[in-house]
C-alpha cells in the first residue's frame, strides 16, 4: 500500500466504516415487504462510487478495480430495478469489509483477486473484463459528507478535551475541599458568637472585628456557592462536548457480526435501535471489547447451524439486536439473539466436573449460572466454552465494564436466545459513588451498584450457610459482607445498630456492613500504581477531602469471590460480653426519675438521669444511649420535643424511645406517637413490670 | 519536572553540603571525574546509598492508603503531585528488618513502567563514589540483595536496576 499520510487513513477508514454501515442497512432493506429496490440501488451505488474514489486517492488499484466492478453491477441492476443476487450483496459486504482490513495493515490483495473474480463471473461475461487499469469520470470529493450538515463544527484532538476533562475534575474535588472549609468556617463563627453572647468581656473586646468576620464569612459562602453552580456548569457543558453517539459505533458491532458469521459459516443479521443515545468518547471506547466478546459469542455460539434451525423451526438466518436507552445518567444496552440460549444444566453439570461446585447446590442453580459464566475459571478453556455454549471472555467483559463502573448481567429470551443487558455511566472520568467509613478506611462505591442503605440490628442477623444474613425490609433474605474485613482491616465489634448498602452485580444482591456513610458525589477514579496489577475488590483509588486515598470498591468482583467457612468477612463480630444496654432517664420529678432509675438499674440496665429535655439532649450529643424513658411535661424542652428532634437526627433516629406521664387523654398519647415515640407508658397504670416489658420489647 | 518548595530545596542543599563535609576525602589523587552519585539514607541500622540515577526526589512520607491482601512491605498506596503510586518498605523488603513503620521519608524512584516509593527513616546527604571504591559484590554474603557493593565506611551501594527489576514488585 503506498505511503499515505495517517490522518488520511483514518478519514478513509471512517468514510468506509460508514459506508459499509449504511450498506447493511441498504442490504436488510432488500429483504423488506415494502422494498423500494430503485432507491436502494442508487444509495449502494453511490456508497462504492464513493468508496471508489477514496481508494483512488489511496493508491489502493485493486480496491479501485474491484469497486468499480460492483458499480457497474449496480448500474445494470438500476435499469432492471431488480435486487442484487445473494453471491453479489455477499461480494459487496466482503469488499467494504476488506477495504477496512486493508486501511488497518492486512494485506489483502489476494482476497481482492478472488473477490474480483467472484463479481466477474456475476456479470455472467456480459460485460468484457475491464483492463487492470480502469479509467473512471472524476468522482465527487470522497470526503463529502452524505447527510446535510445542520451545524458548523470543529474537529479537536481527543487528548485535548481528556485534557480539559481532567482539569474540570481536579478543580471539582479542589472545590469540595472548598465548601468542607467553609463549613468549619461557620461552625467556629457560630462558636465565636455564641461565646461572645454569654461573656461581655469578650464582646466588648472583639468590638466591631466580630461582625466584620461574620459579614465575610457570609459573603465568602455566598461566592463559594456561586463558585458551586459555575463549576458545575463548566463540567457538565464540557462533557456534553465530549458525548458521542453510541450509533457511531454501528459500522463497528455490523462489522463484527458480518465478519464472526463469515469466519464460522453462519448466517446473523444485526438489527440495531441505538436512538439517540450518546456517551462519553471513554466510554464508548471502552464498551467496543465487551460488545465485540459479545457479538462474537452471540454469532458463534448462541446461533445454532442451520441445520439445527431449521430443525427447530427457525429462520436460518440468526438474528441479533441490540438495542439502548438512557435511565438516569446511565445508559442500558441490551444484546439479544435467537439461538439456543444458555444451557443451564450442562453449564452445572460442567461446573460440578469441574469441582467449582457441589451436588448440594442443584437446589438454587438459577443463582449459580450466572455466578459460573462470569467466572475467570470456568471461561478460560475451550472445552468448557464448547459445554456450556457460551462463556468466550465473559470474565473480561464484565472486568472491562467493571472498570467503567458498569455491569452486566443475563437471562434467557422468553421464547429463545440469551439477553445480556450491560449497564455504564454515560460519563466514567468523575464516577458518581457513595462514600463510606468501614474501621478507619474510606472507601467509595460506585452508585451503578447500590440499591439502598438499610438500618439492620445486629441481633437479628442470623447464619445461612456461613454467611450472616438478614431479611430486608421488603421480606427478601440478604446476606451481609463486612466490608471491614473484604479490606482487610481489623473489625470492631459490631454496634446494636449496624448500617448495612445494598449493592447489586445486576443480578443479585449483597448488604455491605459498613462503619458510617459519609454521603455521596462524584470522584475521580485513578487505576491503581503500575506495580498493583489487581487486588481483589479493589478497581482504583481516588481522592476525597481526606488526606489519605479512598479505595473504589470493585462490586461485582464481592459478588465472585467464592463463599468459604474461613471468611470472617461473611460472618457478624463474635462480642465475647455484651456491654450492659444503656438508658437514658428524663424526667424533671425527683421522685419518678429514681423510682425508674431503680427498676431498671435493678435489671440489670445502665442508668443515666437528665432532669430536663434539654438536658438530656446534651447527653445525647455527648454519650452513645440504646434507649431513652422521658416524661411528657418538662420546662424547657418537653418530651414531645425532644422526641421530634431525636427523630430529626441523622445519628439517633432509630434510638428507641418510651414516654411516660401521668396524661392518660387520647390526644397525648396520639402526639407523643406522632412525634415518633416506639412506646406510651401512663404513669397510673405505672408498674415495675410494664416498664420493663417495654424496654425489653425495644431493645 | 517537579518544583520542589524553597524549605525542601535549603534542606537538600543543607544535607548535601554536610554530606560533601562528611565525605572521605580521597588522599590519593585522582584523574578521572567520580562514576556515579548516590543518596545515602538510613534504613533501620543500615546506611543504604541509591544512586541517583533513578531518584526523582525524597519527600516526606505521605499519607498512606492501605490495600486488601498486599505483602507487608508493601505499605499501600499514596499520590504525590497527583501521581497514584505504592510505598514500599525499603527494609522489610530487603528483609533488613523493621516494618517501615518508623520511616518518615519517601525516595521516589522512576521505574520503566512509572514512579514508585521506598521508604527510608533519614536522609544523611549524598556524595560521589568511584566503582573502584566498592568491595566486590556477593561479600555481603547475601546473593539475594540487589547490591552493587560496599563502601569502605561499610555503606551499602544498592543496584536499583536490580531493585526494580524485581518480579515481586508486581502484585499480581
Amino acid at each position: 500500500m503506498s505511503e499515505i499520510d495517517a490522518e488520511l487513513r483514518t478519514a478513509i477508514r471512517d468514510e468506509v466504516a460508514a459506508a459499509l454501515d449504511e450498506l447493511l442497512s441498504v442490504l436488510d432493506g432488500f429483504d423488506a415487504p415494502d422494498a423500494r429496490p430503485d432507491e436502494l440501488l442508487r444509495t449502494a451505488f453511490r456508497l462504492f462510487h464513493n468508496v471508489k474514489g477514496a481508494a483512488r486517492i489511496a493508491g489502493l488499484g485493486h480496491v479501485e478495480l474491484a469497486t468499480h466492478l460492483i458499480e457497474d453491477q449496480l448500474a445494470t441492476l438500476r435499469k432492471t430495478r431488480s435486487a442484487p443476487s445473494e453471491s453479489l450483496r455477499r461480494s459487496m459486504r466482503e469488499a467494504l469489509t476488506l477495504v477496512l482490513k486493508e486501511l488497518e495493515g492486512a494485506d489483502t490483495k489476494a482476497s481482492f483477486d478472488a473477490l474480483i473474480d467472484d463479481v466477474m463471473s456475476e456479470a455472467g461475461n456480459v460485460a468484457a473484463p475491464p483492463k487492470p487499469t480502469v479509467t473512471v469520470e472524476p468522482a465527487p470529493a470522497p470526503a463529502a459528507p452524505a447527510r446535510p450538515e445542520l451545524e458548523e463544527t470543529i474537529r479537536v484532538e481527543a487528548r485535548r478535551l481528556d485534557r480539559l476533562m481532567g482539569l474540570s475534575a481536579e478543580y471539582l474535588v479542589q472545590h469540595a475541599r472548598q465548601v468542607e472549609r467553609q463549613a468549619r468556617l461557620r461552625a467556629l463563627v457560630e462558636r465565636v458568637e455564641t461565646a461572645q453572647r454569654k461573656n461581655p468581656a469578650l464582646r466588648q473586646a472583639l468590638g466591631a472585628s466580630l461582625g466584620e468576620l461574620v459579614a465575610l464569612a457570609r459573603e465568602d459562602e455566598r461566592e463559594l456557592r456561586r463558585a458551586s453552580q459555575l463549576s458545575s456548569d463548566f463540567d457538565s457543558a464540557l462533557r456534553q462536548v465530549r458525548l458521542q453517539p453510541l450509533s457511531s459505533a454501528a459500522a463497528f458491532l455490523r462489522r463484527i457480526v458480518v465478519e464472526t458469521a463469515q469466519d464460522v459459516g453462519k448466517e446473523a443479521t444485526l438489527a440495531l435501535d441505538l436512538g439517540d443515545v450518546e456517551l462519553d468518547r471513554q466510554v464508548l471506547d471502552g464498551l467496543r471489547e465487551p460488545l465485540m466478546h459479545l457479538l462474537r459469542n452471540a454469532v458463534d455460539h448462541g446461533i445454532e447451524s442451520a441445520s439445527d434451525r431449521r430443525a427447530a423451526g427457525k429462520p436460518v438466518r440468526g438474528a441479533i439486536s441490540i438495542g439502548a436507552r438512557v435511565a438516569g445518567g446511565m445508559v442500558e444496552i441490551e444484546i439479544r439473539d435467537d439461538g439456543r440460549g444458555i444451557d443451564r444444566k450442562r453449564v452445572l453439570a460442567r461446573a460440578r466436573e469441574l469441582g467449582l461446585i457441589d451436588d448440594e447446590h442443584g437446589e438454587k442453580q438459577r443463582d449459580l449460572v450466572e455466578e459460573l459464566l462470569f467466572s475467570p475459571g470456568f471461561s478460560t478453556t475451550t472445552e468448557v466454552n464448547h459445554v456450556s455454549g457460551r462463556g468466550v471472555g465473559l470474565d473480561v467483559v464484565q472486568r472491562r465494564l467493571s472498570e467503567l463502573g458498569g455491569r452486566i448481567s443475563v437471562s434467557n429470551g422468553a421464547i429463545s436466545g440469551a439477553c445480556f443487558k450491560i449497564v455504564v455511566p454515560a460519563s466514567v472520568l468523575l464516577t458518581r459513588a457513595l462514600a463510606v467509613r468501614a474501621s478507619g478506611g474510606v472507601y467509595v462505591l460506585p452508585v451503578a451498584h447500590l440499591r439502598q442503605t438499610l438500618r439492620v440490628r445486629s441481633d437479628q442477623i442470623s447464619m445461612v450457610e456461613g454467611t450472616g444474613a438478614v431479611t430486608t425490609p421488603n421480606g427478601e433474605p440478604l446476606r451481609l459482607r463486612w466490608l471491614a474485613s473484604v479490606m482487610g482491616r481489623e473489625r470492631k465489634p459490631d454496634p446494636p445498630m449496624l448500617t448495612v448498602v445494598v449493592v447489586t452485580d445486576g443480578s443479585y444482591q449483597q448488604g455491605l456492613v459498613v462503619d458510617e456513610v459519609l454521603g455521596d458525589g462524584s470522584f475521580v477514579s485513578k487505576r491503581l500504581p503500575w506495580n498493583v496489577r489487581r487486588v481483589p475488590g479493589v478497581m482504583g483509588a481516588t481522592q476525597r477531602g481526606e488526606a489519605a486515598l479512598a479505595l473504589v470498591v470493585d462490586i461485582p468482583a464481592l459478588f465472585r469471590s467464592k463463599a468459604d467457612s474461613s471468611d470472617a468477612s461473611r460472618r457478624p463480630h463474635v462480642v465475647a460480653e455484651r456491654a450492659k444496654p444503656r438508658i437514658l432517664v428524663v424526667d424533671d420529678s425527683l421522685t419518678s426519675r429514681t423510682l425508674e432509675r431503680n427498676i431498671l438499674t435493678g435489671a440489670g440496665y445502665e442508668v443515666e438521669i437528665a432532669v430536663d429535655g434539654e438536658a438530656a439532649w446534651a447527653l445525647l450529643d455527648k454519650q452513645r444511649f440504646d434507649l431513652v424513658v422521658s416524661d411528657v411535661q418538662m420546662p424547657l424542652c418537653d418530651g414531645i420535643e425532644l422526641t421530634r428532634r431525636i427523630r430529626r437526627s441523622d445519628r439517633l433516629q432509630n434510638l428507641p424511645l418510651i414516654l411516660v406521664t401521668s396524661l392518660d387523654r387520647p390526644e397525648d398519647v396520639a402526639a407523643g406517637g406522632s412525634a415518633g415515640a416506639n412506646e406510651y407508658i401512663v404513669k397510673g397504670r405505672f408498674d415495675q413490670q410494664a416498664l420493663l416489658d417495654a424496654v425489653s420489647r425495644l431493645l | 519536572v517537579a518544583v520542589k518548595d524553597d524549605a525542601e530545596q535549603r534542606r537538600a542543599r543543607v544535607l548535601r553540603e554536610r554530606a560533601e563535609k562528611l565525605a572521605r576525602v580521597d588522599v590519593r589523587t585522582r584523574r578521572e571525574e567520580p562514576d556515579f552519585e548516590v543518596a545515602v539514607c538510613r534504613v533501620g541500622d543500615e546506611r543504604l546509598a541509591l544512586p541517583v540515577t533513578r531518584l526523582r526526589e525524597i519527600v516526606p512520607l505521605p499519607p498512606l492508603t492501605l490495600l486488601p491482601g498486599a505483602p507487608t512491605w508493601l505499605l499501600g498506596i499514596a499520590q504525590v503531585r497527583g501521581t497514584l503510586l505504592s510505598v514500599v518498605a525499603l527494609g522489610a523488603l530487603l528483609g533488613l528488618g523493621g516494618s517501615g513503620a518508623n520511616a518518615r521519608y519517601a525516595a521516589l524512584l522512576d521505574a520503566d513502567q512509572g514512579p514508585i516509593a521506598f521508604t527510608v527513616d533519614e536522609v544523611l546527604g549524598y556524595r560521589r563514589l568511584y566503582t573502584t571504591d566498592l568491595a566486590e559484590r556477593g561479600s555481603s554474603g547475601d546473593r539475594q540483595r540487589p547490591l552493587l557493593g560496599v563502601t569502605q565506611d561499610l555503606v551499602v551501594v544498592l543496584d536499583v536496576e536490580a531493585l526494580l527489576a524485581r518480579p515481586e514488585l508486581v502484585i499480581e
